[in-house]
């Protein structure tokens, strides 16, 4: 088992550093698969009947300018491993203004993930400061609770609007309650709505389309402006929320009860052809319906935000749908 | 669709309608105010008056004349509401509280009756937002009968003169005391904290001084907690009227001026702490 990786270029570094905040915030420990053009950042909660797993994917040619790796075997080429997130978020926060950053699987006593970085400072004299991560490589018996999860079947499907004023408006709401509630139809509506003893509030969003359902969303619309803003053409987040979420439905000429409303990601061409765009980047977040009541939907509303956060700085960052060329 | 439609059918219903273009223009207003959970709407045909009020010893009032609403009616002579103040503004700055340029949010606030919820609809780039908030009874508020004849001493300075001098603040002094007087020191600001005391003068003739109409000396303390809120309405001004009335009683005014240039006005009220010894009275 080898893994070695080498990250030149500044913007990939900063952006690999905002992936694992990211992950950071989102859990303490996660799963981390290696493979000889991927890397994965995963996360998949098995409490029962909720939970939030993460399907985080990075394409290595986007990020390292050096990559040896040799799987358990030569026909289950991967690595799995087990990290808390946070170390390595905390290695990376002093790789700001790095010239390079180096990442080995080391045996050092225990297994470490060693992230060796090479500072710049004022007198041209290098400095490298080296952190070792404690892992645990994870058996192949339980490699396959760690596959890349199935997205259940979506009745309706709707693009998302532009994240920063969803991002605001699911912010207000949070600041007064605890649960969101969440509509949809096939006419292009969508309503966030939040009902508590003081206030009511509805957000209603119109004109948004809906991605077709099915699998064979692959015509991405690139002279349509919306396209900037991010086209949700996976169906990931499953956010079902209560029984009486549909009056605004039955109203609505399509009758179809929401099951599952929202795609997390981005266009298909920005988010498939990594070497056309810099860095690519999947992330699949998929929130289990909420039947436990406040504390789940507390919590996946939180991850929601900081969802929606993180994927806003990174798809300026990214540039993301490319640009037409 | 139907909400529009079932609005237009309800006007006269409504006792408040007051629609806006750019919600900001509201909303820094109460901004300034919030320093407690709830807060009083008083609504006449002249505008809308917001309270907030702490320890039966500080008030502060936001005016909002009907001339900064677009559309204003007052279907009665006063309509009265308590109303959560700390909602209302996350209500209100749904779409975001930095603005982006060239995006205004649109405010239209409607109310029935005594009863009913606060209707606001917000909308920004075709997006609306309904907001339904419940009213709570009326609560009588402070009359602090500060009379202008009474008014002992004056001064009108620049915000940005008290600004730094109130965001600085000795916060381990129990109270802020504030001299006033024809002589030195003219204006002064003194803490007595756990460092030491400190006195903050502003002579007569600085250039932040616009008006000094002080008639005798007056020596009052506040208590600093009451008074660090009015750093909220502070920041927003351009101008601020420090006033005292033979009782001690201070009025602070604060002039606001909001993005289309038109002015508000923020007064906070505050008791003395104790009877300091005067000359006179």
């Amino acid at each position: 088992m080898k893994f070695r990786a080498k990250i030149v270029d500044t913007a990939c570094l900063n952006h690999f550093t905002r992936v694992s905040n990211m992950i950071a915030k989102l859990a303490k420990t996660c799963s981390l698969r290696i493979s000889p053009d991927k890397l994965n950042f995963i996360l998949s909660d098995k409490v029962a009947s909720g939970g939030v797993s993460m399907w985080c994917e990075l394409e290595q040619e986007n990020f390292f300018s050096e990559f040896q790796m040799e799987g358990v075997s030569a026909e289950n080429n991967e690595i799995y491993l087990e990290l808390t997130s946070e170390n390595l978020s905390r290695a990376l926060k002093t790789a700001q203004n790095a010239r390079t950053l180096k990442i080995k699987l080391t045996n050092k006593h225990f297994p470490c993930l060693t992230v060796s970085i090479e500072l710049l400072s004022a007198s041209n004299s290098s400095r490298i400061v080296t952190h070792d991560i404690p892992i645990k490589v994870i058996p192949r018996k339980l490699w396959r609770d760690l596959q890349e999860p199935t997205i259940p079947a979506a009745e309706v499907s709707i693009y998302l609007p532009l994240l920063k004023t969803m991002r605001s408006v699911v912010e207000k709401m949070k600041n007064i309650s605890n649960h969101l509630i969440i509509e949809a139809n096939l006419n292009g509506q969508l309503n966030l709505k939040i009902e508590t003893e003081l206030v009511c509030v509805t957000t209603h969003f119109k004109d948004l389309g809906n991605p077709p359902l099915g699998h064979q969303m692959c015509q991405p619309i690139l002279d349509d402006k919306r396209c900037w803003s991010p086209q949700w053409n996976r169906m990931i987040e499953q956010m079902g929320f209560r029984e009486d979420q549909n009056h605004m439905l039955q109203s609505s000429r399509v009758g179809v009860r929401v099951s599952c409303i929202m795609g997390l990601g981005g266009g298909s061409v920005g988010m498939r052809q990594g070497p056309r765009n810099k860095c690519s980047l999947i992330i699949c977040v998929c929130f289990k319906a909420n039947i436990l009541g406040p504390f789940k939907s507390l919590f996946s509303l939180i991850l929601f935000l900081i969802f929606i956060y993180l994927f806003i700085r990174y798809r300026q960052r990214f540039h993301f749908p490319p640009k037409d060329r | 669709m139907p909400l529009i439609t079932t609005q237009a059918e309800e006007e006269n219903d409504y006792s408040l309608v007051a629609s806006l273009d750019n919600v900001r223009n509201f909303s820094t207003i109460l901004k300034a105010i919030h320093f407690r959970e709830h807060a009083t709407c008083f609504a006449t045909k002249n505008g809308i008056k917001v309270t907030v009020e702490n320890a039966k010893c500080v008030q502060a009032n936001a005016f909002i004349q009907a001339g900064i609403f677009q559309e204003f009616k007052v279907q009665e002579e006063s309509v009265t509401f308590r109303i959560n103040l700390t909602v209302l503004l996350d209500c209100l700055s749904i779409f975001g509280s930095s603005p982006m340029p060239g995006i205004l949010t649109a405010l239209r606030m409607c109310y029935q009756g005594y009863g009913y919820p606060l209707m606001l609809f917000l909308e920004e780039g075709g997006v609306v937002t309904v907001c339904k908030i419940n009213t709570q009874e009326p609560e009588e508020t402070l009359d602090f009968d500060f009379c202008s004849t009474n008014v002992t001493n004056k001064i009108i300075l620049q915000s940005e003169g008290l600004r730094e001098a109130f965001s600085e603040l000795d916060m381990t002094s129990e109270v802020l005391q504030i001299t006033m007087s024809p002589d030195k020191p003219y204006f002064r600001l003194s803490t007595f904290g756990n460092a030491g005391s400190s006195h903050l003068d502003y002579p007569k003739d600085s250039d932040l001084m616009e008006s000094f109409q002080c008639n005798q000396t007056q020596v009052n303390r506040y208590k600093i907690s009451l008074l660090k809120p009015s750093t909220k309405a502070l920041v927003l001004s351009c101008k601020v009227s420090i006033r005292t009335d033979n009782r001690g009683f201070l009025s602070l005014q604060y002039m606001i001026r909001n993005e289309d240039g038109q002015v508000c006005f923020v007064e906070y009220y505050c008791c003395p702490d104790e009877e300091v010894p005067e000359s006179e009275s």
